[in-house]
């Protein structure tokens, strides 16, 4: 009878650690989802400076051209360009900012990576350098789809990577995990309209 | 007390763990460029590569040529022009890292804007001078030091560090900075 009781006991156990170990099993995986869902970026005020982990963003304007635009001949006519003043943050000089926005529509469904002109001096250097500390009025030029139509306001995701000392493959230090920072609304201007042609 | 026992085992072990990962070099330590050391004016000596850096110049603008022509490239910062001269040791180099380091740790790259004044290759026993130009942060005039290697990280390959202690100076003590610098002219480089 004692043997009996004491199978039950042990039974008992076994099964609430059981129902125990389920219960932890699928909290944490439900978490696991919920931490992955993707949240709406904030909305950002683009007549002030965005923060983002190297660069220190301020939007100026954002337009379509047409034929050639700071000095790049544009091969299927037309693209959008958004200016932008970039403020290094970092202890070196970069160039990193390839994804720095995302237009959220009007391209192409590859969105391809921009081109970025520096409009100091007129000399339109292509990916510059930025120092650090030192402003830099640029333009991001992305092509346009042939035939369509230019958006009357656009939204842009402004991207924000996050620093390592060490990364995981070598222990060299860098900037890692891309995330959404925000997002701003700029006006599209047409082309002739954006200050430039 | 055999539990207690078992918990301070533990412990003891996990501490010896972490201090063993914390104190570990990484690949990186282990392997980047070597620092040599030398000051402006004097020839620093690497494994691969010869350098002696001779002038220093500030300037609030410079002219550099431009299809033909000479156009002013303006910054809000300083530009640097460092003069220098450098000669492969052993085989024929090629550097592709020119920094100017700030004393607060600021690391500028060569500039892009302005045309490249010295070549990226190098060769033994013919000594190549020009100038490489920067754009600085002008806090970061004073107590650099030009930072001269094949790579960041070029295993085990040196790195020469010269301190810039001997540029021009104004009256009170500060960067002697000229208005507009011409490097349209060819200059001594």
């Amino acid at each position: 009878m004692t043997e009996f009781s004491g199978l039950g006991q042990r039974l008992k156990g076994w099964l609430l650690g059981g129902v125990g170990a389920a219960i932890a099993v699928i909290v944490g995986i439900g978490l696991a989802i919920l931490g992955t869902k993707p949240k709406p970026p904030a909305t950002l005020d683009a007549r002030q400076s965005i923060a983002t982990g190297q660069w220190l963003v301020r939007p100026l304007a954002a337009y379509t051209a047409a034929g050639a635009v700071h000095g790049i001949q544009l091969k299927d006519g037309r693209a959008l360009v958004l200016e932008a003043q970039l403020v290094n943050r970092t202890a070196e000089t970069s160039s990193d900012y390839g994804t720095l926005f995302k237009p959220e529509t009007g391209l192409d469904g590859k969105r391809p990576r921009p081109t970025v002109v520096l409009l100091r001096d007129g000399v339109g250097g292509r990916s510059p350098g930025l120092h650090p500390g030192l402003g830099e009025r640029v333009a991001f030029i992305w092509p346009m789809a042939k035939g369509q139509e230019p958006p009357a306001s656009l939204a842009f995701v402004v991207n924000s990577k996050r620093y390592k000392a060490m990364d995981n493959l070598k222990g060299l230090p860098g900037w890692f995990n891309e995330q959404p920072a925000g997002r701003f609304t700029l006006a599209v201007a047409p082309p002739g309209r954006g200050g430039v042609d | 007390m055999r539990v207690l026992m078992g918990v301070v085992v533990l412990g003891v072990a996990a501490l010896l763990c972490y201090g063993l990962q914390a104190s570990k070099p990484r690949p990186v330590d282990l392997a980047r460029t070597v620092p040599v050391a030398g000051r402006q004016g004097e020839t620093v000596r690497g494994r691969f590569l010869a350098g002696r850096v001779d002038k220093v110049e500030f300037a609030r603008n410079l002219k550099v040529p431009f299809d033909r022509e000479a156009r002013t490239l303006t910054t809000d910062g300083l530009w640097v022009v460092v003069t220098l001269e450098l000669e492969a040791m052993r085989q024929p180099v090629v550097l592709y890292r020119r920094t100017w380091n700030g004393p607060s740790g600021l690391t500028f790259h060569e500039s892009d804007r302005a045309p490249a004044g010295l070549p990226t290759g190098f060769m033994v026993g013919q000594a190549s001078r020009g100038r490489l130009v920067f754009e600085i942060r002008p806090e970061a005039a004073s107590g650099a030091s030009l930072h001269l290697s094949r790579d960041w990280i070029s295993r085990f390959d040196s790195e020469l560090r010269i301190d810039l202690d001997a540029i021009p100076r104004d009256p009170a003590g500060g960067p002697d900075v000229v208005d507009t610098l011409d490097l349209s002219l060819g200059g001594d480089a």
